[in-house]
């Protein structure tokens, strides 16, 4: 073929072309691979695959989810984050996933109520849920949660001097440090609507009420308000009471008939003190009963200036469940005596030996109730300690009958253990790191020779 | 197809002619069969501690020995690698015989998939004999297959997007020098994208993230394989193949 200037330069641009054809297509194939990915897990027991009811909790939204990740830019947690999410945006790829470093903006964080690392703000739509822990189990079950959108609502009891939720500077100007706002912020957190209740000026319990808690009330509830409240709980409403030493909820007759009755006394727990903490503080470390509110609680709460509560065994016809949740104070005892006299020791007369139970949980059919000698643990300056605030939102999410919280058992290793004895470790060094690769210099050697000389 | 089989045996032949291929070969496995082995160590002792503390669960022997050995394996590729590929077509146009092939009548196409198959071969002997150290586990442990399986495959598909790679710049050039260069800079530029590409998640770091070679070979390590890290890596060897043969079609209309 002749080669003149036109056929040439024509040649060249159909090569450009065909270059960039070739370019875009792989683009094109590229973001194809990415977009929608199959995977296989060839692991032993499939270590690297979610869960069936993981699967199926991200499948619940076909038309997309955000997942924003509050952690550092830096550390093996963002790794292991990352991996964990992206397994759930393969099988749903209309989601998204946001990260935000909360040190680098701390106003995002702020506005989005971050407090620890490694926190997870799941959205949908305009529904949100917020999980504090990224792990598997606990982020399939915000997705549940989301995709529920239970609009339940918490109603807190007031007009006797309870807990305030909302802040209400005190005389001096300062805040209340008893008041329940971050407890709210929880609640709405998790995705609940919170409200005050005044049940003299209600006729009755709203519709959708899921909860009623009664938090602290320092004087007794009206003998109306205690008959509504009590035809509410009887008609399978679910109920918390948060009483402490100071305050009184004249519901002695109610709560009896669940077994319950409240201690006179405060509760003194001498090993709260010996980690640092005051006496009166009692410190629940260990939770022994299987319940779903105590399911899964590591971290240690603290009850400041606590009663206790006695619980009678239920009668042998009767279905009702009635379990001890939280007891602590295993050598404390519970202090009649005046405590601002500063000597207080256990007096076997009138003291009751430890330890002492603080939180109840009475179950019978839809009516469930729990009841706890102690309000202070929710309040602004105790709720962020240790393990209070799980706690409350354990307790919220069984009262509320969202504790079908789906347990996702982390994979086992399947392939541990090596028995590898001194001599052959030797043996396998001397013949792996030099015989073999001295066998193959050799025989590249000896071939090179030969064909030199050849 | 029968050419390319030719240009394939002879290419390999050629390798193992000469003592290069031989002491690749016993250097990469030299060094991987060391970290092999302190890796074994280092388990066993962290075995020990585990149960000194009475912690319950094992310590997953594939993914704390294996992996790390491949992993390390295809950075000692990435190093070694070009220095392969560079001759594969600069020295040929170097060494004169470049037209003798250009005017057979096997295409360019030919040429380039005869050449790069060459080199799969040669990198399927290599990646077989590092699976040796591993294999030795077996006769003491109990390894994870699939992961291990899973390993070898990202290897060597790792090493066949490396050797396209090194494919294309050896085409653009005739200095089999500045082809293994050119090659080794391309490639560690991919690896170590992923340091910039782990950001907020923008669309900028996506890319960045999706072009790092790291982040898709990780995968392979972990025991999952993912269709988009198996195209990722295709992708990437047709690319390279791709533009070795605009290279070659273009310089015809040179010649």
């Amino acid at each position: 073929m002749k080669m003149d200037r036109s056929t040439r330069l024509n040649i060249r641009s159909q090569n450009f072309v065909m270059g960039l054809i070739l370019t875009i297509l792989l683009a094109l194939a590229a973001y194809a691979s990415h977009r929608y990915q199959v995977r296989w897990d060839w692991t032993k027991g499939g270590r690297h695959t979610l869960a069936e009811q993981s699967v199926k909790a991200v499948k619940a939204f076909p038309e997309g989810l955000t997942m924003t990740v509050y952690i550092q830019e830096r550390g093996d947690r963002r790794q292991q984050i990352q991996d964990l999410m992206e397994k759930y945006q393969v099988i749903n790829p209309s989601m998204t996933i946001r990260y935000v470093d909360p040190d680098l903006d701390p106003a995002a964080a702020r506005q989005a109520e971050v407090a620890v690392y490694g926190t997870v703000i799941l959205r949908a739509g305009e529904k949100t849920e917020k999980i504090t822990e990224a792990s598997e189990e606990a982020v399939t079950n915000g997705l549940i949660r989301l995709s529920k959108g239970s609009a339940k609502t918490i109603r807190f009891v007031s007009g006797h001097g309870e807990h305030p939720l909302d802040e209400t500077p005190d005389g001096g100007g300062g805040k209340d440090r008893f008041a329940y706002t971050q407890a709210k912020a929880l609640l709405k957190g998790e995705g609940y609507g919170v409200e005050g209740i005044n049940l003299a000026e209600a006729e009755k319990v709203p519709e959708n009420t899921s909860v009623i808690v009664l938090a602290g009330p320092r004087k007794p509830l009206l003998d109306i308000e205690r008959q509504r409240l009590k035809t509410w709980l009887d008609a399978g409403g679910r109920l918390l009471v948060m009483q402490g030493p100071g305050s009184d909820a004249g519901l002695e007759a109610m709560l009896k008939e669940h077994g319950v009755t409240f201690l006179k006394g405060v509760t003194l727990d001498p090993a709260a003190q010996m980690i640092g903490g005051s006496a009166s503080t009692p410190l629940i470390s260990r939770y022994t009963v299987q319940h779903p509110i105590t399911k899964g609680m590591s971290a240690a709460t603290i009850f400041p200036d606590s009663g206790g509560i006695d619980l009678e065994t239920p009668p042998a016809d009767s279905k009702e469940q009635r379990i001890r949740l939280l007891e602590g104070a295993a050598r404390g005892w519970l202090e009649t005596g005046d405590l601002a006299s500063g000597q207080v020791e256990f007096n076997p007369e009138q003291d009751r030996k430890g330890p002492i139970v603080i939180g109840v949980a009475v179950e019978s059919g839809k009516q469930r109730l729990v009841v706890t000698a102690n309000s202070n643990f929710l309040a602004d300056a105790y709720v962020g300690a240790l393990g209070n605030a799980d706690l409350f939102l354990n307790m919220a999410r069984w009262l509320a009958e969202d504790e079908n919280f789906i347990a996702i058992k982390p994979k086992e290793v399947q392939d541990g253990g090596l028995n590898l004895p001194g001599a052959d470790a030797v043996l396998l060094f001397w013949g792996l790191v030099v015989l073999i690769p001295v066998l193959l210099v050799g025989i590249g050697a000896t071939i090179w020779l030969k064909r030199r000389r050849r | 197809m029968r050419a390319i089989v030719t240009i394939a045996l002879r290419e390999l032949r050629g390798m193992f002619y000469s003592p290069l291929a031989w002491t690749l070969l016993a250097v990469l496995f030299a060094i991987c069969a060391y970290m092999f082995n302190a890796g074994v160590l280092s388990y066993q002792i962290q075995m020990l501690e585990y149960q000194t503390y009475g912690m319950r669960g094992g310590l997953p022997l594939t993914e704390r020995t294996i992996a790390p050995m491949l992993g390390n394996a295809a950075v000692l590729l990435l190093l070694l690698m070009p220095l392969l590929s560079m001759r594969l077509i600069a020295e040929e146009k170097r060494q004169g015989t470049w037209p003798a092939l250009a005017c057979s009548p096997i295409s360019p196409t030919g040429i380039i998939l005869g050449k790069y198959l060459g080199l799969l071969l040669f990198l399927a002997i290599a990646v077989g004999l590092l699976a040796l150290p591993p294999l030795t586990l077996y006769a003491y442990g109990n390894p994870d297959t699939g992961q291990f399986l899973a390993g070898l495959l990202g290897l060597f598909l790792t090493a066949a997007a490396f050797g396209a790679v090194g494919l294309a710049a050896s085409s653009a050039t005739e200095h089999p020098n500045v082809a293994a260069v050119v090659s080794f800079g391309v490639l560690l530029m991919l690896w170590i994208l992923s340091w910039m590409g782990n950001a907020s998640g923008g669309t900028v770091d996506k890319m960045l993230a999706y072009f790092s070679l790291m982040n898709h070979y990780q995968n392979f390590l972990s025991g999952v394989i993912s269709s988009a890290d198996l195209s990722y890596f295709l992708l990437l060897s047709a690319a390279g193949l791709l533009f070795a043969r605009q290279r070659l079609l273009a310089d015809r209309v040179q010649g």
